[in-house]
């Protein structure tokens, strides 16, 4: 069935209403009989006077409004619990929207639909500094849409965020009622920024949209905290990153403590062109007003822009993670994502130790220290032998989710430990990884886990393993890849550029025969995978291929070997930042590596680079552009690689990826340098 | 004692040696200094009640009236402090009187004043005459620092007025010496000052008084309008988005980040400078090893800490020039809101902020102000680090915000350039340079002046825009001496004349 909701908004914006408590504030109810002892249980209303809370509603729709939220701001499990009623959240909620619901038939006409939001307030918990746990809270809001659609809303609103990983609970719960009612519920997601400018955990307004985006919301936008005019900024950058269509409801100004309690100063015809501004120079779509907005806001929003059609927008989409404070891209211009492989227990001791010790902040140390060396992303691998995974997982993802701001890629295999991981975090993240060795049938760890990736609109890193085992060839590699890409494409619904394939590192220096291919091959199959699959992205663990070598090898081989595979498209890289030469820093005596490197594996010698824009020993660092991430030129060969000159000094060049810190710095110079300098 | 004084203090000697001979950088200075601060620490309950004597000297310092800012004084503290003296530091702001009485209260050998501002190089003078007038001068040498003093300026200028002793401390190793000789003088070993010496200065400083007198008297008064410079006229106006103001918060990290001047922050505030002589680390090893990676670290860390809080507020004003006045119109062009009155320059081009725009006769013109903060919170986080004695920290952090507080002006010149829209299409953004460099070279269209600086010295001019703008909005207050707080707050008049550029108006 088509939505209403969403077809009106294809055509038209649409008017919301404004704030629902003031107005019931101004009636005259008594504590007792109408709030049943609950003074301040607004939702309470919706059992003992839905006369009064239809007022309100059909004072809205006389105003002009096209749609009126439910009275059910507070109908969640930190709101009700607060009263000892959190077995009413369904009952609330259905007769709250029920109520809407026929004040909206009332005034709908054929030429004229009116719409019922559901809405769904933020509660009093913020689950990132463990106020609640996650899965109590999803399972309340689930009850809360739940009720919201079977009383007939025709859309649901998670309103006034705070906590990216409240949003999420909701969202997941609202996805999981609207599954299990088997109907297609529309879902609009605000989220409030406060003065501060940053949502009240510190989120940027990106790392907002990059982890909602992926959880299926229909709108995104704002509302409360602040008025319009400090929303301005948060919204033009929503209008030039989000797909999908915007929405926004601001207080009537900052509120001014006066010895009434707050006042709003914005006027109606002040909040219209407010609202003006942004439909027509950032294509919002859906309008209204939250604390301090009334009917005769409305009225003059309505008379205003009643039957606009928002500006057109073309939103540059740039696909990442993020962590609760703001966006990761993948894509690291000229450069490749790093992330950090000290918080593994089983790639760091120390690591390790500190986590069976129970030192967390010893752990945090060493995330923070990641982000010091230069890694944009963080590996968090728990799993240890006789652990209880999940547990540590909690433990780890909880402190790692505010003390740094590197988004994380949650490392194992089990689907438990990952969602416990994928519990504890509010931004986007990566699980690392999905396969295909026991298969896609059902049962198998691929057909647990993708419901979790999806679930949580994570990125996922696809090992290129199937069940005859770790694909050794190039050929294999590509074979198992593709399968991989097309199953989470197609079966999934990722967007390519959300799967990061992993081609598998091989130690060549075992002295084997059979292993003396293995660096090529993966090379060759990374290279073939981004020619069939533009915007696909990789990762690898780069430490791998030197398993064995003493350190001073290692660090020269790893070196190489990452040039070499970033050369042919790989695009992040599990590796110890900090450790990573530029080619210009391998001195000439352990150039024999590089050489051997070339028997072995390496493909293009050292020949490669002469005369190719790819060639750029380019000695001087350029920024992003400041505007943001666009308007720079993009090209790689712009940083001054002048048609491969060799007078530039060794000291001044450095590779961009290892030596700037995390997301958005983003300077362009080259990946590589010419190994002939 | 005996540690500290034979073990300790000599390693605080090489210390200093070592940065005075340019062989260690700032920020191990300060490490080495939280390590004798920790040690004395440890080593203080062990210590007799006969030991406590105010160690080798007393010197209260303070950063003079109408100035906030602290970071010079407090690594004179630091240094001091963790060389044997005792330093009574009474913080910022502070007036003659609460000086003096601090000195007296204290039985100071010496009084150290600071202060960045060129204004302060003024009070300090001040300072020296009240200490005379009140016959004090004689009982405390002062030592005086900070960025816009110059030697010169002390030792002639000052020296030659003042009656007790003045002397001028480069850098806080500087401060350390003369404390030296302060208190070796006090103990009758050696003189602190040399007569054949000042006779030359005194020499030196009549004969540029008189050449001072002369150039003077034959230039014209900088308020003198009866010239224009060459400034092109008749260029194209842009028009503004709205008239008005309007405040932004939220701007990511990322963005304005990008713009940071990394050669400014390393080099200018956390003290990286390259080994001179020696095979110790150049500047751009120091930049690898040490820049970078505690940048990385502060900006991750200031994030989750949550202590930037980046906002601008700025507008668009219709405008126009009248001799060397800038008269601003409220937004409606109805009426005069304010009028800057800029000096003109005495000789050569005989420029003025002023010629940069319209007279009233060619049409309006349009005038940007803008004023940023990265927040009160970082202010109140530097100041946390100095006392829990995280001298590292705290030289690092302060440095980082001050620069961060001029990318984010930086960024938003950028942004005022995009939304000045020209009368043939485009915007006054589309001759920027492509690269930072370019940017931070000011090879744009127009220029950015901020309030003190030698196009624009009048600091109450700072009153205006603060008011304009109603900088309140995003927590920027105005001192009394018209500076902004918090210290990570800058203004600034953004002119869009292709031909502006920074010149000194004297």
């Amino acid at each position: 069935m088509p939505n209403s909701l969403l077809d009106a908004l294809a055509d038209r914006i649409l008017i919301a209403d404004g704030a629902m408590g003031t107005m019931l504030q101004a009636a005259d109810l008594d504590v007792d009989d109408d709030f049943q002892g609950l003074e301040g249980c607004n939702e309470v209303l919706n059992v003992t006077r839905p006369d009064v809370v239809r007022g309100v509603h059909e004072a809205y729709f006389a105003a002009g409004s096209d749609c009126v939220e439910t009275n059910t701001f507070g109908a969640n499990l930190a709101a009700l619990g607060e009263y000892d009623i959190p077995h009413r959240i369904f009952e609330l909620s259905e007769a709250g929207a029920r109520i809407a619901r026929e004040a909206a038939d009332r005034f709908a006409t054929p030429q004229r639909p009116r719409f019922v939001l559901g809405s769904i307030g933020p509660g009093t918990k913020l689950p990132t500094l463990g106020h609640a746990p996650y899965p109590a809270l999803r399972d309340a809001y689930q009850q809360n849409a739940a009720g919201l659609i079977a009383g007939g809303a025709d859309a649901v609103i998670v309103e006034t965020c705070q906590d990216l990983l409240q949003t999420k609970a909701a969202v997941v719960g609202v996805r999981r009622a609207a599954a299990e009612a088997g109907r297609q519920v529309p879902l609009i997601c605000h989220v409030t920024v406060e003065t501060t400018g940053t949502m009240l955990l510190g989120s940027e307004i990106g790392a907002a949209l990059t982890a909602l985006e992926p959880l299926g919301v229909d709108l995104v936008g704002l509302n409360c905290a602040t008025g319009p005019a400090e929303m301005t900024e948060h919204l033009r950058y929503l209008s030039q990153h989000a797909r999908v269509p915007l929405s926004v409801m601001p207080n009537a100004g900052l509120p001014e403590l006066t010895a009434d309690g707050a006042h709003y100063p914005l006027t109606p015809d002040e909040l219209a062109e407010a609202l003006d501004r942004f439909v027509n120079e950032y294509g919002v779509s859906l309008i209204g007003g939250c604390c301090g907005t009334t009917p005769e806001h409305v009225r003059a929003v309505s008379r205003r822009l009643a039957g606009s059609q928002a500006a057109p927008r073309r939103p540059a989409t740039e696909a990442g993670v993020s962590s609760i404070y703001h966006h990761v891209p993948f894509a690291q211009d000229a450069s490749v994502l790093m992330v950090g492989e000290r918080t593994n227990a089983n790639g760091s001791k120390a690591f390790r130790d500190a986590m069976l010790a129970g030192d967390y902040q010893s752990c945090v140390e060493i995330a923070r220290g990641q982000a010091r060396d230069g890694s944009h992303l963080l590996d968090l691998c728990v799993d240890y032998v006789g652990r209880d995974g999940a547990q540590d997982m909690r433990e780890l993802a909880g402190r790692f989710a505010t003390a740094s701001t590197l988004p994380i890629m949650l490392d194992s295999t089990e689907p438990a430990v990952v969602e416990a991981g994928l519990e504890m975090l509010g931004g986007r993240c990566v699980v690392n990884s999905v396969n295909f060795e026991d298969g896609d049938g059902p049962g198998s760890r691929y057909a647990r886990m993708m419901p979790i990736v999806q679930e949580h609109g994570a990125g996922v890193v696809a090992l290129c393993i199937d069940e005859e085992g770790q694909a050794r060839t190039a050929e294999w590699k590509v074979r198992v890849a593709s399968r991989l890409i097309d199953d989470l494409t197609g079966r999934w619904g990722l967007p390519v550029s959300d799967i990061l394939v992993d081609c598998l590192t091989f130690p060549i220096s075992t002295g084997q025969e059979e292993t003396r291919r293995d660096g090529i091959e993966t090379i060759e199959a990374i290279r073939r995978i981004a020619a069939l699959y533009p915007g696909v992205n990789f990762t690898l663990g780069i430490s791998n291929v030197s398993f064995g070598l003493n350190a001073a090898a290692r660090q020269v081989l790893n070196s190489v070997f990452l040039n070499e595979c970033v050369e042919a498209g790989l695009t992040s890289a599990i590796v110890h930042a900090s450790k990573i030469l530029p080619m210009s820093k391998i001195p000439r005596s352990s150039g024999r590596s590089r050489s051997t490197w070339s028997t072995t594996g390496g493909v293009r010698g050292t020949t490669r680079c002469s005369g190719s824009s790819s060639c750029s020993r380019a000695s001087t660092w350029r920024p992003r552009g400041p505007t943001g991430r666009r308007s720079w030129p993009r090209s790689r060969s712009t940083s001054g690689s002048s048609g491969g000159s060799s007078t530039a000094s060794a000291t001044a060049w450095r590779p961009t990826w290892i030596s700037r810190w995390a997301s958005g710095r983003r300077w362009r110079s080259s990946t590589t340098s010419c190994s002939t300098a | 004692m005996a540690i500290i004084n034979d073990i300790l203090l000599d390693g605080m000697k090489v210390v200093g040696e070592l940065f005075g001979s340019g062989q260690m950088q700032l920020p191990f200075v300060l490490q080495s200094a939280e390590v004798m601060k920790t040690a004395v620490a440890y080593l203080e309950p062990h210590m007799d009640k006969a030991d406590d004597d105010g160690g080798k000297g007393r010197i209260v310092l303070a950063t003079v009236r109408g100035d906030v800012h602290d970071i010079g004084k407090n690594l004179v503290d630091i240094i001091l402090s963790n060389n044997g003296y005792e330093v009574v530091n009474i913080g910022i702001k502070q007036p003659i009187n609460a000086i003096l009485d601090a000195a007296e209260q204290h039985h100071a050998d010496a009084i150290g004043m600071s202060g960045l501002l060129v204004k302060s190089t003024v009070i300090m003078k001040e300072n020296l005459q009240e200490m005379d007038a009140r016959g004090v001068s004689g009982r405390w040498p002062v030592l005086l620092g900070g960025a816009a003093l110059t030697r010169a300026y002390v030792e002639d200028d000052l020296r030659s007025m003042f009656t007790g002793q003045v002397h001028y401390a480069r850098d806080a190793f500087e401060g350390l010496s003369l404390m030296e000789r302060v208190m070796a003088a006090k103990r009758g070993e050696a003189p602190m000052v040399d007569p054949a010496r000042e006779a030359a200065l005194t020499a030196r400083r009549e004969r540029r008084e008189r050449q001072r007198a002369m150039v003077s008297q034959s230039l014209p008064e900088l308020s003198d309008d009866s010239v224009r410079s060459d400034v092109a006229t008749g260029v194209d106006v842009p028009a503004p988005p709205f008239f008005g103001t309007r405040v932004v918060r939220g701007i990511p990290l990322a963005d304005y980040a990008t713009l940071l001047d990394e050669r400014a922050t390393f080099l200018g505030q956390w003290g990286l400078r390259g080994s001179r002589g020696g095979g110790g680390p150049t500047y751009e090893e120091l930049v690898e090893t040490e820049g970078r990676p505690r940048l990385r670290y502060w900006l991750d860390r200031l994030i989750s800490d949550q202590v930037l809080e980046a906002a601008v507020v700025y507008g668009y004003f219709p405008a126009y020039s009248e001799g060397n006045d800038l008269v601003v119109l409220d937004e409606n062009a109805h009426a005069e809101r304010t009028r800057f009155t800029f000096p003109r320059q005495r000789q050569e081009r005989r420029l003025c902020l002023a010629d940069f725009f319209r007279p009233r006769s060619e049409g309006l013109d349009v005038v940007a102000l803008q004023l940023v903060t990265v927040g009160q919170p970082i202010s109140e986080y530097t100041a946390k680090l100095f006392a829990r004695n995280e001298y590292r920290d705290y030289l690092e952090v302060h440095g980082l915000s001050v620069q961060l507080t001029e990318a984010l002006a930086e960024y938003w010149h950028k942004r005022v350039r995009t939304e000045l829209t020209l009368p043939g299409g485009g915007t006054v953004a589309d001759s920027d340079p492509t690269d930072l460099a370019g940017l931070l070279r000011t090879d744009y269209r127009g220029c950015r002046y901020a309030f003190g600086y030698p196009a624009c010295p009048d600091l109450e001019d700072r009153a205006k825009v603060v008011d304009l703008l109603a900088a309140d909005r995003i927590g920027v207050q105005l001192s009394e001496e018209f500076q902004l707080v918090p210290e990570q707050a800058t203004d600034a008049i953004v002119v869009h004349h292709p031909d502006a550029n920074y010149f000194n108006a004297k």
